[in-house]
Parts: C-alpha cells; sequence; structure tokens
C-alpha cells in the first residue's frame, strides 16, 4: 500500500512544500526505504527532460509575426477605402452612363446607345461587382472578428484581475 | 500579500509590462520588442507541449495575433509574461484538443507502441551508432513519454521544468489554484516516471 505522503513527493523534490508539510515529508522519506527510492526515481526520470534539445524560435519568425498582424489588422482599412473608391466610381457610372444609356434617337425605330468607352476604372468595379455586393457580408466578418476579439479580451481580462 | 493583491503600480514598473503599455498608447516599435522578449519562451513551450514545429510556429504567431488584439483595451492589472502564459496555454490546450477530434495528431506516432527507439537504432546499427545519433534518440524517447501524459499535467510540467515557473505562477497561466497546479504536477511526474522507468533502468537514459 502507498504511503500517505505519495502525492506530496513531487512539490517536495520540487521545494514547493510549506516548512511544515516539508519537514513532515521529510522525516517520512528518511525512514522509508519505498519512498525514498520514488524519490530518486522522480529526481532521475525529471532529469532526463534534459534529452529534450534546446529550442529558439525559428530563423525569421518575429518578422513573420509582424507581417501576419499587418495583414490581419491592416486588411480592413485598407478593404473600405478601396471599396469607398469603388462606390464611388460606381456612382458616377450611375449618374454619367445610365442618362446617356436610356436616350432614344429621335425619330429612329430602335434605340442608340452612347457607346462611351469605359475606363478601366470603371472596368474593375464591373469585374468585382460581386464584392461591392458583398460589402455587407465583409462588414459582418469584421463585426464578427471584433466580437471574437473582445470575448477572448473579457475572458483574460477577467481571468487575468481575479 | 499576494501578486492578485498587488498594487497597479507593481506591474506598470515592470519593463514588459511598460511595453505592452506603449503599444496600447500606439506605439507600434513596442510590439517588435514584446515579439523579441518573448518569441522564445512562446515558441519553446508549444513546441515542447505538441511536438511539432510546423504547428509550434503557427500557433506562436497566433499567440502573439492575440496579444496584439489585446492592445487597445489592455490594462495593466498583472504581468505582460503573465498574459502571455496564459495566452500561450489556452492555445495549446485547445490546439491538441482541437486535433484530436480531428484525430490528425498523433505525438508518438514516429515509432511503434512498444518498441524503443533507442533499441532499434542499437539493433540496426549495433556499435556503431554515434553520439549524436543516441543523444537524438534520446530525446525522442523523453519526448515520447512527455506526450503520453495527459494534457493539462503536461502543460504544467512543461511550465515547470522548462520555463522554471513556480507553482503559483502556473496556477496563474493556466487560471487554477496552486493546490490544482501540485496536484497536476504529482500526477504528471508520476506518469513521466513510469513511463521512462524501463529506459532509465536499463541505462538508456
Amino acid at each position: 500500500m502507498e504511503c500517505d505522503v505519495r502525492d506530496d513527493l513531487a512539490a517536495y523534490v520540487d521545494g514547493e512544500l510549506g516548512e511544515s508539510d516539508y519537514e513532515r515529508v521529510r522525516a517520512h522519506v528518511e525512514s522509508c526505504a519505498e519512498c525514498r527510492a520514488y524519490v530518486g526515481h522522480l529526481r532521475r526520470s525529471y532529469a532526463a527532460l534534459e534529452h529534450i534539445e534546446a529550442v529558439s524560435a525559428p530563423e525569421g519568425f518575429g518578422s513573420r509575426v509582424k507581417a501576419r498582424v499587418r495583414r490581419r489588422f491592416a486588411r480592413p482599412a485598407s478593404a473600405l477605402a478601396g471599396l469607398a473608391a469603388a462606390a464611388a466610381i460606381l456612382a458616377a457610372i450611375v449618374f454619367v452612363v445610365k442618362p446617356t444609356v436610356s436616350a432614344v434617337t429621335p425619330g429612329g425605330g430602335g434605340t442608340t446607345v452612347n457607346t462611351r468607352q469605359i475606363t478601366p476604372e470603371e472596368m474593375a468595379v464591373i469585374d468585382n461587382i460581386d464584392v461591392l455586393e458583398d460589402f455587407d457580408i465583409l462588414s459582418d466578418l469584421d463585426t464578427f472578428a471584433e466580437f471574437e476579439s473582445i470575448e477572448d479580451l473579457d475572458r483574460l481580462d477577467m481571468a487575468v484581475s481575479i | 500579500m499576494t501578486k492578485k493583491d498587488a498594487p497597479r503600480g507593481e506591474y506598470e514598473n515592470d519593463p514588459d509590462t511598460r511595453l505592452m503599455m506603449r503599444l496600447a498608447a500606439g506605439d507600434e516599435s513596442a510590439f517588435d520588442r514584446i515579439v523579441g522578449n518573448f518569441e522564445r519562451q512562446v515558441y519553446g513551450i508549444i513546441y515542447r507541449y505538441v511536438g511539432d514545429t510546423a504547428a509550434a510556429e503557427d500557433c506562436a504567431q497566433e499567440v502573439f495575433l492575440r496579444l496584439y488584439k489585446t492592445r487597445k483595451t489592455y490594462k495593466p492589472t498583472a504581468r505582460l509574461s503573465t498574459l502571455i502564459y496564459r495566452i500561450t496555454t489556452n492555445l495549446c490546450l485547445n490546439l491538441v484538443r482541437d486535433e484530436k477530434r480531428r484525430q490528425m495528431v498523433s505525438l508518438d506516432a514516429d515509432y511503434g507502441d512498444d518498441t524503443s527507439p533507442l533499441s532499434a537504432l542499437v539493433a540496426a546499427e549495433g556499435e556503431a551508432a554515434d553520439e549524436a545519433a543516441l543523444a537524438k534518440e534520446r530525446g525522442a524517447i523523453v519526448r515520447a513519454a512527455l506526450a503520453g501524459i495527459p494534457d493539462r499535467q503536461r502543460m504544467a510540467l512543461v511550465l515547470h521544468r522548462f520555463e522554471g515557473l513556480s507553482y503559483a505562477d502556473i496556477a496563474e497561466a493556466m487560471d487554477t489554484n496552486v493546490d490544482a497546479v501540485k496536484a497536476l504536477l504529482s500526477r504528471a511526474r508520476r506518469s513521466l516516471a513510469e513511463a521512462l522507468r524501463a529506459d532509465i533502468e536499463a541505462g538508456n537514459l
């Protein structure tokens, strides 16, 4: 049968027992061959952990962290700026292009569409119209990220300040 | 006076905590220094805990991302190191839990259940096995023993053995109390001692 002090032996070896507990365990270990052997084995097995090689962060780790931070935290601002610019161009198309598209040739049998050359910027908006349509989704994603962040913060702050 | 009762000013004198306060005030260069000051500890804890370099890098990066996220609401209610250890511990425990759910990780999958890697090496190479190879294999034995320890016990052990944290600091990092840490470490060391008993008695370690 195991001695009562068995669960205290790790803390005893680590020097984490209070004075009275330490003395109680020490007196027992001196008189108990089995516990003495167990203490020796605890020490040897803990020392064996030295065979796990020393590790340091890989080369360039800090740069990768900073790049990831920039991607994660700079994106919303630049995305919003891009979307704002795209929205401005789209508005320009609506006000400038649309009236001429609806113009009808007087007396003619059909309609003539103003074929004003679409600028590359306008084309980019048209090509990326799905991005504009997804603007609300993008905004919500940012919101969700903030929620997650706030949840984490609350948890951490609460836990740390308890 | 316990750390939890310490006045706020005590933490504000901690150089790392002051760096975080500078980051909170908008000084982005402070973040670079925080990463530099803690990357070894964070990566080391995670690597020893998960035993995989790629997962360790990804998880370590995430630790600093989470830390950066907290900058705007950061308050020096504890040392910065405590906050970083807390984030690291939570991410590690979640990472391994999630990996287990996906059944993608087997920390000791490099060799069979009952085969000592050292014995296999000796059998394969006999007396020719060089010291470097033996050291590597000794490391493999110990890593396998560490990987076999239940998650929270293993985290407590990594923080204690490799980072030198006291039981009280481990309790703060793991959001628990000192008695629980004592129990975790007692069980962890018992598991480790049992796992290594044969190799120690055989003189392999």
